[in-house]
């Protein structure tokens, strides 16, 4: 199975920090919303996360990323609070979210 | 200029609870609202949005509890996949079963008839007069309601 690896940033209305559980819940409540059982019987894993940015790097079939990232767009509130999903970069390959060529200086 | 293109799905809505040859009024309305939550449990906004537009229970016959649903080629595939889900019809508990997949209302009356003269055999054995035999028969047979639809196609009321 090939995958999409996405490095995404979740925004509050409010600082607050969450746990990587409740983070990967609302991925999935959002995914469930826009695609219903059948969207979130998917397979989404959440491979690193970033407690005080509230930042991640997760990973869905390449399949499934453009569901995912429109679900992950249209979501709107988290536990009550205004929030969005920020997407920093994506990839089909893991290694590539290491580097970013737009700061990359040639010697 | 694209014509669009329809499917026609008759199911079997099937009252758990209910003895086989018992009449069950069997409301397209109500089918219709369980239709739709099913499509959005299982498919979400993005399913129910997709079959919205062209969705209608055409037909429900209450003596051998066969409906017939019309939606749009394309989405029919996530109504499809939700009709074997119905658990619920209003109060009543039930269950579904796809019976038919046709484009043409047409195919599906033929289906209809055909299944029905079965359905008719294998209950003649259990109505004792003749009486009883031609009234049932008269019932399951002569589709009054799907005749009114194929003369002409009336305004959806399950869209409102």
């Amino acid at each position: 199975m090939e995958f999409c690896y996405l490095d995404i940033t979740l925004d509050l209305a409010v600082e607050k920090s969450i746990s990587a559980v409740s983070f990967k819940g609302h991925v999935i409540k959002c995914v469930k919303n826009v695609f219903g059982e059948f969207g979130a019987s998917h397979k989404i894993d959440v491979l690193k996360y970033d407690l005080i940015n509230r930042s991640a790097i997760i990973r869905c079939p390449s399949t499934f990323y453009v569901k995912l990232l429109s679900a992950l767009t249209l979501s709107g509130e988290f536990e009550g609070l205004a929030c969005c999903y920020r997407l920093n970069r994506s990839s089909p390959y893991l290694l590539s979210l290491l580097s970013n060529s737009r700061t990359y200086e040639h010697c | 200029m694209v014509r669009f293109k329809n499917r026609y799905i008759t199911v079997e809505v099937d009252p758990v609870k209910l003895p086989k040859n018992e009449p069950w009024p069997l409301k397209t309305s109500k089918l219709y609202r369980a239709l739709m939550a099913e499509v959005e449990n299982l498919h979400g906004d993005f399913g129910v949005a997709s079959i919205t537009s062209g969705l209608a229970v055409k037909y429900c016959n209450k003596e051998t509890r066969i409906a017939v649903i019309r939606c749009r080629h394309g989405p029919h595939r996530f109504v499809a996949t939700s009709i074997p889900f119905i658990h619920n019809v209003g109060k009543d508990d039930v269950s579904v079963n796809t019976l038919y997949t046709g484009a043409t209302l047409h195919q599906c009356y033929k289906f209809i008839k055909a299944y029905q003269e079965n359905h008719l055999q294998k209950l003649y054995s259990s109505l004792k007069t003749e009486e009883e035999r031609q009234e049932f028969a008269k019932s399951v047979l002569t589709l009054p309601e799907a005749r009114n639809i194929c003369v002409r196609e009336t305004p959806d009321e399950n869209n409102v």
